[in-house]
């Protein structure tokens, strides 16, 4: 070794002991330095104080049951209960999502128990329900149930805290609880799905901006160490002047549309940028498997916001298109029906936005069948099937149609064998499914039409373009009907953001049901349809009384092109599903509804309003076409089988 | 030279880690090629696919043959016998599945389902193979679905019984019904809903009985899977919602399980040996005077159809749900899983009021969680455990605990590494390794829920049911003996595992997986793990010990066979591949599931800055 060399590393050596010494030392207590350390100190405080509230809360509910607490006085209380679950809620929704749901903050319906052998309806708790205890006209009874409820909630708060307030969460959990809050907000929290009693939707938001922005100022230091601290001055710039709004505005005048664009969007983006600034470890790095929403997203109207990938079993890789090619071939083609006469586009018209302007749609004789076909446009993004939720995933699906008498009245093996004999087909699987020997098998064909299908995902409607800052021209008209929509005729509450289907946010991965008690034909008297619905669905873990008349909630994207509405088709305008809804659906049409989850009362809209929320949903029209191919596979042996016809 | 570049590097490195607020950035400098390097050499076991729900054609006439009905859950085993007349010699023995579902089917059969079919292996590589069989009624093929038309259709055909003396199997028709509309479902389940007589069995006491249709379900039905064809329904053991049971060596006692709140152990003791048509029917009383069974009349086919009204009348022993039970032949214990419910208290409060009584388990547990008794709407039952009953004793005692549960949850370090939720299946597997026989216990968890931990804090989302095997000799067994086997993708449920005669394989289903899950995996399917005689295989079936590791020093055991990498202390962790980039964190774990990674070498870091090197083969 020269004596350079030596010098040099010896050099070397003496500057990296300095540097090892002027660095603190690394230890577990580097946790409690960092910002990742206080943060998990100020969310065991906030807990232990929301169990505190929600103990005060039960006493002044004891109290007000004995007539000691006037109702002002309840509701400063309630007030003040909200307030300081609001400042947990982000953080216990995405730690423990399922008890969150079960105890503290799911919607105010029945459900049922899951994985058990037999059938119990768990009763709702939490605040949503204390929420609408809080707007009733505290009877008696309404009183005694209070009391009751708040009891619950103190066990089931103590209960998260026991859980919860010794474990220790990381930064990335911490970015992503941050980010989920801001979907809760936007989807959940301003649109009163939160607050189905009172209309605290918008001080709610209030709270949980203030807190979010009080944690993130704990990476001062981290963001100041990288010569980031523009990324935290500019979140808060944002998040002060959505403070502001919602301080500013009340439930029925917030304007949402500009809060959502100018508020949500960019702090949703910021968090992200603050996250990846400071390298902390993605989502992607913890998790082989995906989730339903894609962290890398900007914004909830993004184009890959959701992870359609998540809904299916098709593997996101290089054969994906190969695959929905030949789906768009089988789409069109009658070969899979016994006859070979019907085709999946008999009934799902590409520029109907896939469906086929009939009442209810035909039978493979011409006779009518039991429901209106429904838009296969933003399909994938459910995790059920059909108006009665019979099936869970799209390409679960199709085999219904195959095997249905009234419909492909067919079976697989019968379809595998026809498409055999076609070379073009027997070519197009071999590429499509290169990994396997018989690539025409009947998990193929089911995916290659749902890869087809989750093409009509295009996030392209003029709504869609304004939250992307493509194209900035909304009329006014369509700005109050969003506002309306998302606000005042409770919408949004059922067609969430930003599918606008019944698939429930945060965490995208059910989609709802609902009893609206639609009737049988669109004039008096007045009979509610006679169709069971969920309850007939043939899944036997789902017979519950609940699940009677209760319909898949569709998407209300392309609207304009879909038409009827409702399960059976009966009504063909949107001024008549208005006038519906305006009433309290069935409930408002005189049907003793004792389970209509649709809130029974009129909405009060005025013709006004509702000509605003009808053109905001004419402009949830995707701009681009579905086209058909220009023709079929025509090399069967069998002649008769080449004479076919293209079904458009 | 190459010295001076890594201590320049090692210089930098340390000037970016000055900056970097994450003790992991997302790109080192240089990988440190003089970590010691530690070889994860691939899995002993060998994974087969057998049978495909909804993919492989099952036999269900003569040249007719339709594609099986899905959601898989028990295996049964019968060994192949001098007595039967196999044409190939390498055959093992015939395999039997429940479908554990209500749905209609022209060909199947309405209802719920089996399959059957002849399994051999291949003596040079062991692996496993279908036998394809002609059965005396004709049929040809593979796979033969059961037929159940001569004992009334069957339905939700769920857990059942291998019996431990000769391989005889039933099928348990589990979840409850209570009117022909559920079994009905609209039509697409049970479409002969008209009243059923029973006809031409054993039992004198329900011959020219006519019931509801839906009261010929929840019974256990024995099958012959010879000939895939059911051979009666056990109208004498009493209609429950049968998830399990088991044989005893004698061959004349049964133990039964039923899965319900409450759920009731039950037995039946033949009065000849392999004869389970004629004896008595008991239903278990830990608090009983003398002999802990009670006995309700199988003449009384009144009593047989409301087995739960006459076990509350006789006081009976109340569970949270009881699902499989098996027994160790050495010992003749019998074991069986209490899955667990959230908060049963509503469930079972009735019922005590009108006779029955708790478990001490049970009783003791709601004490310690300060609440008034078992029917306390705030007793909680979340994880569940796997129960013992020895009939020396009489008593049923905790074999293991699930969870844990803590009243209080502990520090991060004092969490424990392993949780086993709402343990489902239940088997044993004997095996002869190296000239030692051993015992093991096979256990499936089948999660009910996901909050309060029963999956893992740091995966948002995830459920995963994990599939744990426990060495018989260790005594008081926790969860921390539990070794970790194999766990099925997201969403699905492990069940049925049942092991081969000879011991080398394991034959599991894995059941309706709900979420994206690449083909066949978004199947029921059953797939078999080969490999359990093999010495080296199970060598690695033991927790590492790290006893007397300096706290300072960074240990690590890889596990091939769990594809885990186990630590000697909790720690945060970050994987780089050889490009230097960041590709995965762990934080505060014992340990790391390498399952996912592809081969290759990569650098394991320590936030302590302790690396390794790992050659993933």
């Amino acid at each position: 070794m020269k004596t350079d060399t030596f010098f040099f590393l010896g050099s070397m050596f003496l500057a990296a002991l300095l540097i090892l010494a002027s660095k603190p030392k690394r230890s577990t207590s580097a946790y409690i330095d960092k910002a990742i350390g206080t943060i998990n100190e100020k969310f065991h405080e906030d807990l232990s104080s929301c169990y505190d509230a929600t103990v005060q809360f039960h006493e002044a509910a004891i109290s007000f049951q004995r007539g000691d607490v006037s109702e002002p006085e309840l509701e400063r209380e309630y007030s003040q209960l909200r307030e300081t679950f609001k400042k947990i809620e982000f953080f216990v929704e995405y730690l423990d999502k399922e008890a969150f749901d079960k105890t503290l903050n799911g919607a105010p319906l029945p459900k049922l128990e899951k994985k058990v052998a037999d059938l119990r309806v768990l009763q709702p708790r939490g605040m949503q329900v204390i929420d609408e205890f809080m707007a009733s006209g505290f009877s008696t009874s309404d009183r005694e149930d209070l009391v009751a409820q708040a009891y619950k909630l103190e066990n089931d708060v103590k209960k998260i805290e026991q859980f919860l307030g010794v474990r220790r969460v990381t930064d990335r959990q911490f970015f992503e609880a941050s980010r989920q809050a801001l979907i809760r907000l936007a989807t959940l929290g301003i649109t009163g799905f939160d607050t189905p009693g009172t209309q605290h939707g918008i001080s709610d938001a209030t709270v949980v901006l203030q807190i979010q922005q009080e944690y993130m100022q704990l990476y001062k230091s981290e963001l100041r160490t990288i010569n980031s601290l523009q990324l935290l001055k500019e979140y808060t710039l944002i998040s002060n002047q959505g403070i502001a709004q919602t301080q500013e505005g009340n439930f029925e005048n917030f304007d949402r549309l500009s809060f959502i664009k100018n508020v949500v969007t960019p702090l949703y983006k910021g968090i992200k940028d603050i996250h990846l600034a400071l390298d902390y470890e993605t989502i992607e790095e913890v998790s082989r498997y995906p989730l339903a929403v894609n962290y890398d997203a900007d914004h909830l109207f993004e184009k890959d916001f959701l992870n359609k990938f998540y809904y299916v079993s098709i593997a996101n890789d290089t054969s994906f298109n190969k695959i929905a090619s030949l789906g768009k071939l089988l789409f069109y083609d009658p070969v899979l029906s016994r006859n070979n006469t019907i085709s999946c586009s008999s009934c799902h018209a590409p520029e109907k936005a896939f469906t086929d302007g009939l009442t209810t749609s035909k039978s493979n004789t011409g006779s009518p069948l039991k429901r209106n076909s429904m838009t296969l446009n933003y399909s994938v993004y459910a995790s059920a099937y059909f108006h009665d939720l019979r099936t869970k995933r799209l390409e679960d699906q199709f085999e219904h149609v195959v095997l249905n008498k009234d419909e492909f009245d067919s079976s697989y093996p019968e379809i595998v064998e026809k498409l055999n004999t076609s070379p073009t087909y027997s070519k197009k699987f071999v590429e499509a499914f290169p990994a396997y020997d018989k690539p025409i098998k009947p998990n193929n064909i089911d995916y290659a039409l749902a890869a087809y299908v989750m093409q009509f995902t295009t996030f392209d409607s003029p709504v869609d373009a304004y939250f992307q800052g493509t194209d900035a021209s909304l009329s006014e008209e369509v700005k109050n009907g969003f506002n309306l929509f998302t606000g005042k005729a409770n919408c949004a509450t059922c067609h969430f953001l930003p599918t606008f289907s019944g698939l429930v946010p945060p965490l995208y991965k059910e989609t709802e049901a609902e009893v609206l008690g639609v009737p049988e034909n669109n004039y008096e008297p007045w009979i509610l349809d006679d169709d069971i619905g969920r309850l007939g669905n043939g899944v036997t873990q789902e017979v519950a009384t609940f699940y009677n008349n209760a319909f898949k909630t569709p998407t209300v994207r392309n609207i304009e092109k879909t038409g009827p509405y409702m399960h059976n088709g009966v009504y063909n305008t949107l001024e008549e599903v208005m006038e519906f809804y305006n009433l309290g659906g069935g409930a408002g049409l005189g049907f003793g509804m004792d389970h209509q989850t649709l809130a029974p009362d009129p909405l009060n809209l005025t013709d006004t309003e509702i000509e605003e929320i009808i053109a905001f949903m004419n402009s949830l029209n995707d701009k681009k076409e579905f086209m058909p191919p220009t023709d079929l596979p025509r090399d069967f042996p069998e002649k008769k089988l080449n004479e076919r016809e293209l079904i458009k | 030279m190459k010295r001076t570049l890594l201590t320049l590097l090692l210089c930098v490195a340390m000037g970016v880690a000055m900056t970097a607020q994450n003790d992991f950035p997302s790109r080192v400098v240089e990988i440190d090629w003089e970590a010691t390097e530690v070889v994860i050499p691939p899995s002993p076991f060998q994974y087969q696919i057998l049978f495909i729900g909804g993919e492989d054609m099952v036999q269900t006439g003569i040249n007719e043959e339709v594609p099986a009905k899905q959601w898989h859950d028990f295996i049964g085993f019968t060994p192949i016998t001098a007595e039967d007349c196999v044409d190939d010699p390498n055959a093992i023995g015939w395999v039997s599945i429940n479908h554990e579902r209500i749905q209609a089917d022209d060909k199947i059969g309405d209802g719920g389902g089996m399959t059957a079919f002849l399994m051999g292996r291949q003596p040079s590589n062991d692996l496993l193979y279908v036998v394809p069989q002609t059965l005396s009624d004709g049929r040809k093929g593979d796979f033969f679905n059961v037929d159940f038309k001569n004992v009334g259709e069957t339905g939700m055909n769920c857990g059942g019984i291998n019996s431990i003396v000769d391989g005889r199997i039933w099928t348990a028709e589990e979840w409850f019904r209570t009117d022909n509309a559920s079994i009905y479902a609209d039509g697409n389940g049970v479409r002969d809903t008209t009243a059923y007589t029973i006809k031409y069995t054993e039992f004198e006491m329900a011959n020219f009985q006519t019931i509801p249709k839906y009261q010929n379900f929840n019974w256990m039905v024995e099958i012959d899977p010879k000939e895939a064809k059911a051979v009666r329904k056990q109208y004498n053991w009493g209609r429950q919602p049968f998830e399990g049971g088991t044989v005893a060596a004698d061959n004349k006692t049964v133990y039964l399980g039923a899965d319900a709140t409450p759920g009731f152990l039950s037995k039946f003791v033949a009065d000849t040996e392999g004869d389970f048509t004629v004896g008595t029917t008991y239903v278990y009383k830990h608090d009983a005077a003398g002999e802990p069974w009670v006995e309700i009349d199988n003449a009384d086919f009144s009593k047989m159809l409301n087995f739960k009204d006459e076990a509350v009348a006789a006081g009976a022993t109340m569970f949270n749900r009881l699902e499989w039970v098996t027994i160790n032949k050495n010992t003749g214990k019998v074991y069986m899983t209490e899955t667990g419910r959230d908060n049963p208290g509503d469930r079972w409060a009735d019922e005590a009021a009108a006779g029955a009584v708790y478990a001490p388990h049970h009783i003791q547990r709601a004490s310690d969680q300060g609440v008034s008794g078992p029917d306390d709407e705030n007793y909680w039952d979340y994880y569940g455990r796997i129960l013992e009953f020895d009939p020396a004793t009489g008593d049923v005692t905790i074999f293991v605990e699930a969870g844990p549960f803590f009243p209080v949850s502990p520090s991060v370090n004092d969490y424990p590494a392993k949780h086993l939720s709402n343990p489902d299946g239940l088997n044993m597997l004997y095996v002869n390794v190296a000239g030692e026989d051993k015992t093991y216990m096979l256990i499936n968890e089948d999660l009910n829920g996901t909050s309060f931990g029963r999956t893992p804090i740091e995966y948002p989302d995830d459920r995963m049911c994990e599939m744990y095997i426990l060495d018989m000799e260790v005594a008081n067994p926790t969860i921390d003996d539990l070794i970790r086997l194999t766990q099925t993708p997201r969403g699905a449920e492990i069940t049925g595992a049942c092991a081969t005669a000879d011991g080398k394989s394991v034959l599991v289903n894995s059941q309706h997986p709900d979420s994206s899950n690449p083909f066949p995996y978004n199947n029921s399917l059953t797939f078999a793990i080969t490999g359990f005689d093999d010495s080296g295989a199970l060598e690695t079936l033991s927790a590492p010990d790290f006893q007397g590791a300096p706290a300072d020093s960074f240990i690590i055991y890889p596990n091939p066979t769990e594809r885990i990498v186990y630590f000697n202390k909790i720690t945060d962790v970050a994987l780089y591949d050889i490009t230097g980039k960041r590709v995965a964190v762990y934080r505060d774990v014992k340990s790391i599931d390498i399952v996912g990674l592809a081969q290759g070498t990569y650098l394991l870091k320590t936030k302590e800055g302790d690396a390794k090197k790992l050659l993933v083969k």
